[in-house]
């Protein structure tokens, strides 16, 4: 009787992942079957899942539900499809994303605990924010095991039963079911991959965590871990051992049991695979506590939520803002000097251009426009011959110097971009004035090659180095249609004059 | 003893440090960092003369800055820099929105769950920085509990956050664009994360409006705010800042014959 008994907590963590699926949002008339719909959409998920197809974004996730609507025969909006998925991501307003959330009783405390899952969590994996893509969404494992326990095999016989039930089905020539049976094979050992996958992160992070309880079967030997796996192996064998039979199936039967073996054989070298990860991960456990013996002994818990936010800064405020800067500065890294960020120059530069690009065309329709085609060098010679003189005079200009020059200059340099940009590109890295024979591809020697050119006086620059210098305290370059930040350019002293 | 040998191989170090801001332990140079104690000794010299400080997690290896004096800029002091004189107000107010932000996603470091690093979205940050400034200027309007300065900067950032903001701008296809409208709520938070993007610290994704910690980040909270040690070091930080304001206006008080 007690075993019927013990695990409440457990259960109703199951029970009430079912029983809130489809709560999240209100679909009106369509409430009542919400958690139909969420459940075939978990399903269809899934599927995707196992056939390692990515297109899980959220809105992958509102195509699949109006495939659903039409399905089920409900003549619904985008609007409402929306809804739907929010629905199951999150609970009620999808600008929070709140997780889902219940009290359920607790045997041991005696007291009801809060419980938070999601039924869809990021995949990080296929989600490649890095390179500013879509999140892609998987089933966490509350949701898998709403899967698996509609299926009749629970969570806690793990791989075994699920093992034993293909064969079964592979024994009596049933490879339909043998199929679906393999497939879910499939998503269980990753998800046990997975699991030992962050299980190793988790510990890198907080070594404490190898001292906690956990459900998993970590608690379990290595022998019996290693015993566990062997007697895996051995079901597979056995089921591999039935493909020599495929000669005696019925040609249709035949097709289909191949299929179910080459998936198997996934199966299998997954199965490897994650035998190898605990293992590791249990030498990886040992590692740890050799080599950061004092992560497992402090007892600090302070926090800057907690300590520094909410009983100070929150609670009472500080003197000024500036120390509130001190606080704050010793999370950043230092930039290197002179290598000053390509984005942010191009960045403010660009921005504001864009924005004043679309007044121009729309302002303008005679005279100058932008012109898109290749640069005219021409002008480009004339506009920077001043600057290279004055280079060549005072050794250095800054760009603030072409605030107040007259309008009919100004025109000229805000009729192609390039003007500007090569600007931009004497600030952004350093530069040695090299003379090239031919055209180059770096436009600061190209400029420099077409000046020596038109003028053999500049030929005497050959072998400076220009360099860079942001004057932070000056009003940054403000034509209408342009803003560049106070960068100065500067001519640096060649080695004879330093000797 | 500290040969030749090992002032190389420490410059070597610091320098990929200052060029990468982070390194994995899996790299070969900060392997010798954590091998050998001379080369950590040289490093750490090297980053204390620059007005740096070197963190170590298992993970990787972090080079930041000091509280004050490095002799380096930063993503964060870029931004200062973009706001002085009468726009310091908005550098200030970006500061509030980093640390609301920082408090949304720390949690104590055994009971962090995995799940829970996925971020804080825009509108969940609008909100509790409108929460937390809407009951300080309560707080000013009632009571008066805040210091001085303190209270003059949270009732102009108080201004601009409701006043000159407006919530978002859309662009032309409808979705909400917070890259061009600094002068937007969601588009000045934006603004003032950057620092942290910029540092790959965080996440920016502006399409779905969330902002993602990254472990990285984690790893310079824990190291910056969770130890006792930086705990005292902060708070005495603190307390001398309020001692020296106190003083300051002992002796106006007293020039001023009260």
């Amino acid at each position: 009787m007690d075993r019927v008994e013990k695990g409440l907590k457990d259960r109703l963590k199951k029970t009430q992942a079912i029983r809130m699926l489809g709560t999240g949002m209100d679909v009106g008339d369509l409430n009542d079957y919400a958690h139909e719909i969420c459940l075939l959409l978990l399903l269809k998920i899934f599927r995707r899942e196992i056939t390692e197809n990515p297109n899980r974004t959220r809105q992958d996730l509102i195509y699949m539900t109006e495939e659903i609507l039409r399905e089920m025969d409900f003549a619904a909006s985008k609007e409402v499809a929306e809804r739907l998925v929010d629905g199951v991501l999150w609970y009620k307003d999808p600008n929070r994303q709140d997780p889902f959330s219940c009290y359920i009783f607790d045997e041991e405390t005696r007291s009801h605990e809060l419980y938070k899952f999601r039924y869809l969590k990021p995949d990080r994996e296929h989600s490649q924010w890095e390179k500013g893509g879509s999140t892609v969404y998987m089933l966490t494992e509350e949701a898998q095991e709403i899967i698996f326990i509609t299926r009749e095999i629970l969570e806690e016989f793990g791989f075994d039963i699920e093992q034993f039930y293909t064969l079964q089905l592979i024994k009596s020539g049933n490879f339909n079911k043998a199929q679906n049976s393999v497939s879910n094979l499939i998503a269980r050992v990753r998800t046990l991959i997975r699991r030992e996958k962050d299980y190793r992160q988790d510990v890198l992070r907080n070594p404490q965590i190898i001292f906690m309880d956990s459900k998993n079967s970590r608690r379990k030997s290595e022998d019996e871990i290693k015993r566990q796996f062997e007697d895996e192996k051995k079901v597979f064998e056995d089921m591999f051992s039935w493909k020599n039979r495929l000669n005696s199936f019925p040609a249709e039967a035949r097709t289909e049991a191949e299929q179910v073996f080459e998936s198997l054989e996934v199966a299998r070298a997954l199965h490897d695979v994650l035998a190898k990860l605990v293992v590791e991960n249990m030498a990886f456990e040992v590692e740890i506590r050799v080599k950061y013996p004092d992560s497992f002994w402090k007892t600090s818990n302070l926090t800057f939520k907690k300590d520094i936010w909410q009983n100070i800064i929150d609670k009472k405020g500080l003197a000024n803002f500036d120390v509130l800067e001190s606080l704050l500065n010793p999370l950043f890294s230092p930039e290197v000097d002179f290598i000053y960020p390509l984005e942010w120059a191009w960045e403010e530069q660009k921005i504001k251009k864009t924005e004043a690009n679309e007044e121009i065309y729309e302002d303008f329709d005679e005279e100058e426009t932008w012109q898109p085609k290749s640069a005219d060098w021409d002008i480009i010679v004339e506009l920077w011959e001043d600057i290279f003189d004055e280079l060549m005079k005072n050794n250095e200009f800054s760009i603030t110097e072409l605030q107040d020059i007259d309008s009919f200059k100004k025109q000229k340099w805000l009729m192609q971009k390039k003007n500007i940009e090569l600007f931009m590109m004497f600030v952004v890295t350093e530069v040695e004035l090299k003379l090239e024979e031919q055209e180059t591809n770096d436009d600061r020697l190209e400029l420099f090659r077409r000046l020596c050119d038109k003028n053999p006086k500049y030929k005497k620059l050959i072998g400076r180095r220009i360099s860079s210098v942001n004057e932070e305290d000056k009003e940054p370059l403000r034509w209408e249609e342009l803003y560049v930040s106070p960068y100065k350019i500067k001519l640096l002293p060649s080695k004879s004059n330093l000797e | 003893m500290i040969t030749h040998e090992h002032l190389q191989k420490g410059s070597e170090v610091f320098f990929s440090l200052l060029e990468n801001k982070i390194l994995p332990l899996t790299d070969a140079r900060v392997y010798s960092y954590m091998e050998e104690p001379e080369i950590r000794e040289v490093v750490k010299a090297m980053a204390q003369g620059a007005g740096l400080r070197i963190l170590d997690t298992r993970e990787n290896l972090h080079i930041v800055s000091q509280a004050r004096d490095s002799i380096f800029a930063t993503s964060y002091t870029h931004m200062k820099s973009k706001y002085k004189l009468d726009r310091k107000k908005y550098f200030y107010l970006a500061n509030i929105i980093i640390c609301i932000y920082l408090a949304e996603i720390d949690k104590e470091n055994d009971i962090r769950v995995r799940w829970e690093e996925e971020g804080v979205t825009y509108y969940k940050l609008e909100e509790q920085v409108t929460k937390v400034l809407d009951s300080w200027k309560t707080r000013l309007d009632e009571e008066d509990g805040f210091a001085e300065e303190w209270g003059i900067a949270v009732e102009e950032i108080y201004d601009i956050w409701n006043n000159d903001f407006s919530m978002y701008k859309e662009s032309k296809t409808g979705d909400v664009d917070v890259q061009r409208n600094k002068n937007t709520r969601l588009g000045f938070i934006y603004e003032a994360m950057r620092p942290l993007a910029d540092q790959k610290l965080i996440i920016n994704n502006v399409n779905e409006l969330k902002i993602i910690p990254k472990i990285e980040l984690y790893e310079r909270l824990n190291y910056l705010y969770h130890q006792r040690d930086r705990y005292k070091e902060i708070m005495d930080l603190i307390q001398r800042t309020e001692e020296g304001i106190a003083d300051a206006e002992n002796n106006r008080n007293q020039d001023n014959g009260l």
